[in-house]
């Protein structure tokens, strides 16, 4: 990439860029906390119809590819995983309404954003992000509650659209997950840490081994650095990992 | 969306450094226990109705939340005086005011924000998620390590002297000891070493309510408190005051 010299109104928005995108990631934490991922789908990602054919959000086993995947696994999908939850627990416990007030009781997860490093590109129309995400998923089952802790990276995309960012390709890599209060180095060494399977239910289109930190190694996703235009750097969709896998675009 | 000047928006990023400053000074003022500080420097004098919330209620106004830090700087001073006694020949010389904090740290460590400052440029919003954690060698049960995580939502005011907290709400999903399971409702164990930690209680909140719950294993998804949203001016948006 070529060092431009860039006026100041245009130096000031990029400031002001990298702070729209932080918020941004701060809102998608909240939201999914708070489990309005309908709500974040409207608000956060991409709207315009050829960013949504491209969408995706990549885990360690795979791609899901397009908004109308995403939602289906995002929204509908949990709304299910809640209800079956919710029938288990009612079914131990009478005392408690099978109510959609109901749906999520017992569960609480947060995904921490910290460390964050932006890339806005040179031509202004995109970004990359990676954030490093200690976090916690808890959930309520009729004879015990599991509490995790789960440490993860996240690697995403951003578009402009109307002068608004909005998510485009996310990736989040989880490294591990332990039980609270369980010794780490308790764990076979045999195993993945972290399932290289979807959950049961979850729709893939690109099913495979986008992560590991078996070996606390993988080359996927890119660390970011400065670039000029989308086509010039590695994506966080799934076609930067068969980037990377020829070499990268180095 | 509103187009600011360049100056403007030189301007309000020098606001959102200055709020996002605020939080790193609580954080490292809150380490060394200086809560005397911390309400003199950091919250408002000139509006109406200050808020400091917790998950059982506000204290709201300028004396309950002055008598709500007076008290920690109170719970201190106990705490060094018992620490005087159980290692009398290392701290026993001092005045307890000198040793306040001793053997305990609290760290507030602020991630994932989210800022919205107004176009009018006269309040702002913000939000964090808090991975806390304390470990103190003086508490009731005697040494201990909590973890301590929540959400942070605070309205600022622009005063004369800078940004200033108006209203900040401190919400905890997690207040739990370290190593254990969140879920865990074990009751405390009182060491009777540490009695006169456990004799002194805070002041409750002058507006008691059921703000938000811990963690347990009946609790609802709650989207609280709000995520801040871009606003004009602070009349048309929500408060995290009462």
């Amino acid at each position: 990439m070529t060092k431009q010299v860039m006026t100041d109104d245009v130096r000031i928005g990029r400031v002001w860029d990298i702070l729209e995108i932080k918020n941004l990631m701060g809102r998608h934490a909240y939201y999914h906390a708070y489990d309005m991922h309908a709500e974040e789908l409207d608000e956060l990602w991409v709207q315009k119809p050829e960013n949504q054919k491209s969408a995706s959000f990549g885990q360690n086993w795979g791609y899901q590819v397009g908004m109308g995947i995403i939602r289906k696994n995002y929204v509908d999908l949990n709304i299910k995983w809640h209800q079956e939850d919710l029938d288990k627990l009612c079914d131990a416990d009478p005392s408690l309404e099978n109510c959609p007030e109901n749906l999520g009781i017992g569960s609480m997860l947060m995904h921490i954003l910290s460390t964050p490093y932006i890339e806005i590109a040179g031509d202004g129309q995109t970004a990359q992000g990676m954030w490093y995400s200690p976090g916690q998923v808890t959930f309520a089952y009729p004879d015990k509650v599991n509490a995790l802790w789960m440490y993860e990276k996240y690697a995403v995309d951003f578009i402009k659209e109307d002068g608004e960012w909005k998510i485009w390709h996310l990736f989040v890599g989880t490294d591990f997950i332990l039980g609270v209060g369980e010794d780490m180095t308790k764990q076979p060494v045999s195993d993945t840490p972290v399932p290289d399977q979807e959950p049961e239910g979850m729709d893939i289109t690109i099913p495979m081994q986008a992560y590991t930190s078996r070996y606390n190694w993988s080359p996927y996703p890119a660390i970011p650095r400065p670039y000029e235009t989308f086509g010039e750097t590695i994506s966080n969709g799934p076609e930067g990992h068969q980037e990377l896998q020829k070499g990268g675009k180095d | 969306m509103i187009n600011y000047t360049t100056e403007q928006l030189v301007k309000r990023w020098e606001d959102y450094n200055e709020i996002e400053n605020i939080m790193g000074r609580l954080t490292y003022n809150e380490i060394v226990k200086k809560s005397d500080y911390i309400w003199d420097t950091f919250w408002c004098k000139n509006m109406p109705d200050p808020c400091l919330g917790f998950n059982n209620g506000y204290y709201k106004g300028y004396d309950a939340i002055g008598e709500y830090y007076s008290a920690l700087k109170d719970l201190d001073i106990i705490k060094a005086k018992v620490a005087q006694k159980i290692h009398p020949e290392e701290l026993g010389s001092v005045a307890p005011e000198d040793i306040r904090g001793v053997g305990g740290i609290n760290v507030l460590n602020f991630t994932t924000p989210v800022i919205e400052l107004a176009a009018d440029g006269k309040t702002a919003k913000g939000m964090w998620y808090l991975m806390g954690g304390s470990g103190d060698f003086y508490t009731e049960e005697g040494p201990r390590g909590t973890n301590r995580w929540g959400r942070v939502a605070v309205d600022f005011i622009r005063e004369d002297t800078g940004w200033k907290i108006w209203h900040m709400l401190v919400v905890l999903d997690i207040d739990s000891k370290m190593g254990s399971n969140w879920a865990d409702t074990a009751g405390k164990i009182v060491d009777p070493t540490y009695k006169k930690i456990t004799e002194f209680s805070m002041p409750a909140p002058n507006v008691p309510q059921n703000v938000y719950e811990l963690y347990h294993s009946r609790r609802r998804i709650k989207a609280f408190p709000k995520v801040p949203r871009p606003y004009t001016t602070f009349s048309t948006t929500f408060s995290y005051g009462v």
